[in-house]
């Protein structure tokens, strides 16, 4: 499958931008604006503002000034994407969305089902690794949800790996039966779900299975309904990263200490001839910011053998 | 290109594939290259790898030293028997007792811990065999642990306490429901896992065999790492790495045979990349992987090979005459041979160094364990296309912190540095907690974005 070298894509690789390409505006560390660059149109931000015109035809990765600073223009990845959507829903940040892929052994050809949809963050993931030859079918329950996704997923040239539906696959299971190679599931009662979980996954080649649960009690009906469903290789874990800032830490000596206390000056002393004197600075890494998310979800992941003619 | 091709992979076990092999009670996580007439071993399990050609790969029984494929119900009944809830012989315990505490003088007690620390099988009369004896008399559970209590020298010096825990220890250890459950036990343990390798299996299986050679790079920061370098269909991606060639090959399955792997590596040829090699990658797959010569790195342009291969004709000049003949047709067969692949290799790294220093790379990922990220960074980031990500790995964070400042002089932004805990869960019904006790060993991450200021 080939894409037109002028269809906006996540996918596609040009050096220079094109109208109808997403491109991500990073104003600051955290700060950045995913825009449809389209002639005519205004983008107002931190730095004042930044007519799309001035976008067409720059390279990525360039510095653009706008009225009142300047910003970067970068190319759409999925972890830019998950870090500066449109929030509809609580999402999935990266951590969780690389383990998953990981787990679900997601690659280019891949057939996955995912529920529910949510604001898209892990479709998007899901949906640039099973590319070109794999597909994706998502499902929630909520119709807005759904629509919106599916806009997205044409603005970003991801239609035709993609498909968006609005089922409750706990009730009715999942848009394909006997054809995927791994489900994902982030619904409130996924053993509702397993047993479909197992009609979507191909009979022939088998598949994997993961649920994220916020609840320690979910996993345990989860793993429970696996097993029964015919699972094996059932495991549950728990993933926590932690943020770092890498500040410059300046060493004080005793002496220092007693004369000025712990208060040192942010101006580099100088000496007698306005030289600056080197003070021993030293770049370390703390943890930060100081409170962070400690917990997401559990991830439960299981296999299901291909059947035994 | 020194990788060989592997079988296709069909859904049927061929000779020559490299396969995972797994115990269903078992640890351990074995990565084997099944060949014909091999032995195959896994947690004193053992089995011939002929048993197991032209089988669909999956869940295998073991007995006399073949593999048989079996079907996953039978499994699942087997552990689900295992995990039913136990019918614990209190009503026995209780009786026996009731019975002990009503016959015996009251002692003075003396705490266990007083006792002194002699094995329990110096202190218990009735012996291993004469416990089975009885067994086999068909004895009840009730009486084997009533004579139990009798020959232990220990019993009437303990606190009441410590007598009830140890009657109902011993009730349980020689119930009915113990010995099904011994049964079982040994049943499920001749199940075996034959499956395909996947990059989870691979890191994992690694990780806990030999987490040094790799870096200690665990599945779940390796994840990570294709995640923030963007990797997927069609990218060009540069890596240095020190991790076994694990980086290397979850790059090229996520590329899906578009796009390029640049490997940089030493020596003459791609070397120590197991993980490469055990994913049984097709030609299409293989055919970005792009293997480029440090030295050509360091020198900044494609050196020629040096020929240091003796040939086979040029020692036979001076030897016997009449084998020549013979021995030319081989050497030609060889040489043309070596030739292909040797001009192979020359393309494929004429192409990594032109996406390497003509800015067509779209992202950086540097596994390093022992050497300094910075220096790569000095060759490859320069021509770095704007907009190409970065991640460094490294088993210490302070290497990182020296990356940091390096890049955040060079146009880098969004430099963020990371890590992460994994730990795995034990789920039972009433007994869900972490385990215990686990591989905790890990790297850091540092991610980042080149820009251009101009």
């Amino acid at each position: 499958m080939t894409l037109a070298p002028t269809e906006p894509s996540f996918l596609t690789y040009n050096d220079r931008i094109q109208e109808g390409d997403t491109v991500i505006v990073y104003v600051t560390y955290g700060q950045m604006v995913p825009t449809v660059v389209k002639r005519g149109q205004t983008l107002m931000m931190k730095y004042g503002a930044l007519r799309h015109e001035f976008i067409i035809g720059k390279k990525w990765g360039q510095r653009l000034s706008a009225t009142a600073g300047y910003v970067y223009i970068l190319r759409p990845s999925s972890d830019l994407w998950t870090r500066s959507l449109p929030r509809r829903t609580q999402i999935l940040y990266t951590a969780d969305c690389a383990q998953i892929l990981s787990l679900l052994d997601a690659k280019p050809g891949s057939v996955i089902c995912e529920s529910g949809t949510g604001s898209g963050s892990l479709s998007h993931a899901i949906a640039l690794t099973v590319a070109p030859n794999g597909h994706l079918y998502t499902h929630d329950i909520d119709e807005t949800r759904t629509s919106k996704v599916l806009e997205e997923f044409k603005t970003h040239g991801l239609s035709s790996v993609t498909t968006a539906v609005v089922r409750n696959v706990c009730t009715s299971g999942f848009h394909v039966e006997n054809d995927a190679d791994g489900v994902f599931l982030d619904v409130p009662a996924p053993w509702e779900a397993i047993p479909f979980a197992a009609k979507s996954i191909s009979r022939k080649r088998g598949g994997r299975l993961v649920s994220f649960s916020p609840c320690l009690e979910q996993v345990q009906r989860a793993c429970l309904a696996m097993s029964a469903a015919g699972f094996i290789s059932i495991e549950t874990i728990e993933l926590v990263p932690e943020q770092k800032k890498i500040v410059n830490q300046h060493r004080q000596t005793l002496e220092e200490f007693e004369e000025i206390g712990d208060a040192y000056p942010k101006e580099r002393k100088r000496n007698a001839e306005g030289e600056v004197k080197e003070d021993s600075r030293v770049s370390t890494a703390i943890v930060f910011p100081y409170s962070q998310p400690t917990h997401t979800g559990y991830l439960t992941h299981a296999t299901l053998l291909p059947v035994l003619e | 290109m020194e990788v060989e091709s592997p079988p296709t992979t069909t859904s049927l076990i061929q000779a020559g594939e490299y396969l995972i092999v797994q115990k269903i009670d078992g640890e351990q996580s074995r990565i084997v290259r099944f060949t014909p007439k091999q032995k195959i071993l896994i947690e004193k399990l053992k089995f011939t790898s002929d048993s197991a050609f032209g089988k669909p790969h999956g869940l295998f029984e073991v007995s006399n030293n073949q593999c048989f494929p079996m079907s996953v119900d039978r499994l699942i009944e087997e552990l689900q028997l295992q995990e039913a809830p136990v019918a614990t012989t209190l009503a026995d315990s209780e009786v026996v007792l009731s019975e002990i505490v009503e016959s015996s003088d009251l002692r003075v007690v003396i705490a266990p811990s007083a006792l002194k620390l002699e094995p329990e099988q110096k202190r218990q009369k009735l012996e291993m065999d004469a416990v089975l004896e009885m067994k086999k008399q068909g004895v009840s559970g009730q009486e084997v642990v009533a004579k139990l209590v009798e020959g232990s020298a220990s019993f009437q010096t303990r606190t009441v306490f410590s007598q009830s825990k140890y009657i109902k220890r011993k009730a349980k250890k020689h119930s009915d429901r113990y010995i099904f459950l011994l049964n079982l036990a040994t049943q499920i343990s001749y199940r075996v896992l034959i499956l395909r390798p996947t990059i989870r299996l691979l890191a994992k299986a690694y990780y806990l065999k030999d987490p040094d050679r790799l870096a200690m790079l665990r599945a779940d920061q390796l994840a990570l790492i294709l995640q923030m370098a963007g990797v997927h269909h069609g990218k060009n991606v540069l890596v240095f790495e020190q991790t076994l060639g694990l980086i290397t090959s979850a790059v090229m399955e996520r590329l899906g045979g578009k796009g390029a792997c640049v490997h940089f590596h030493r020596g003459a040829v791609a070397q120590s990349i197991p993980c490469v090699h055990s994913m049984n990658y097709n030609e299409s797959t293989l055919s970005t992987f792009l293997p480029v010569r440090i030295k050509c790195l360091l020198t900044g342009k494609q050196l020629p090979y040096e020929n240091n291969r003796k040939a086979c004709n040029e020692e036979e000049e001076n030897d016997d005459k009449t084998k020549e003949g013979k021995c030319e047709e081989n050497v030609e067969d060889q040489d043309l041979e070596a030739l292909a692949r040797r001009n192979d290799r020359l393309d494929r790294e004429r192409r990594g160094l032109e996406m390497t220093f003509e800015g067509n790379a779209h992202a950086l990922i540097i596994g390093s364990r022992t050497v300094d990220p910075i220096n790569v960074l000095e060759l490859v980031y320069p021509t770095l296309a704007p907009s190409a990500s970065i991640v460094i790995y490294s088993p210490h964070q302070n290497t990182l912190i020296s990356c940091y400042d390096w890049l955040s002089k060079r146009q880098a932004i969004n430099l963020v540095l990371t890590d992460q805990m994994c730990r795995v869960m034990q789920v039972l019904p009433d007994r869900t907690h972490p385990l215990m006790a686990q591989h905790v060993a890990g790297g850091h991450v540092l991610s980042g974005i080149k820009v251009v200021d101009q």
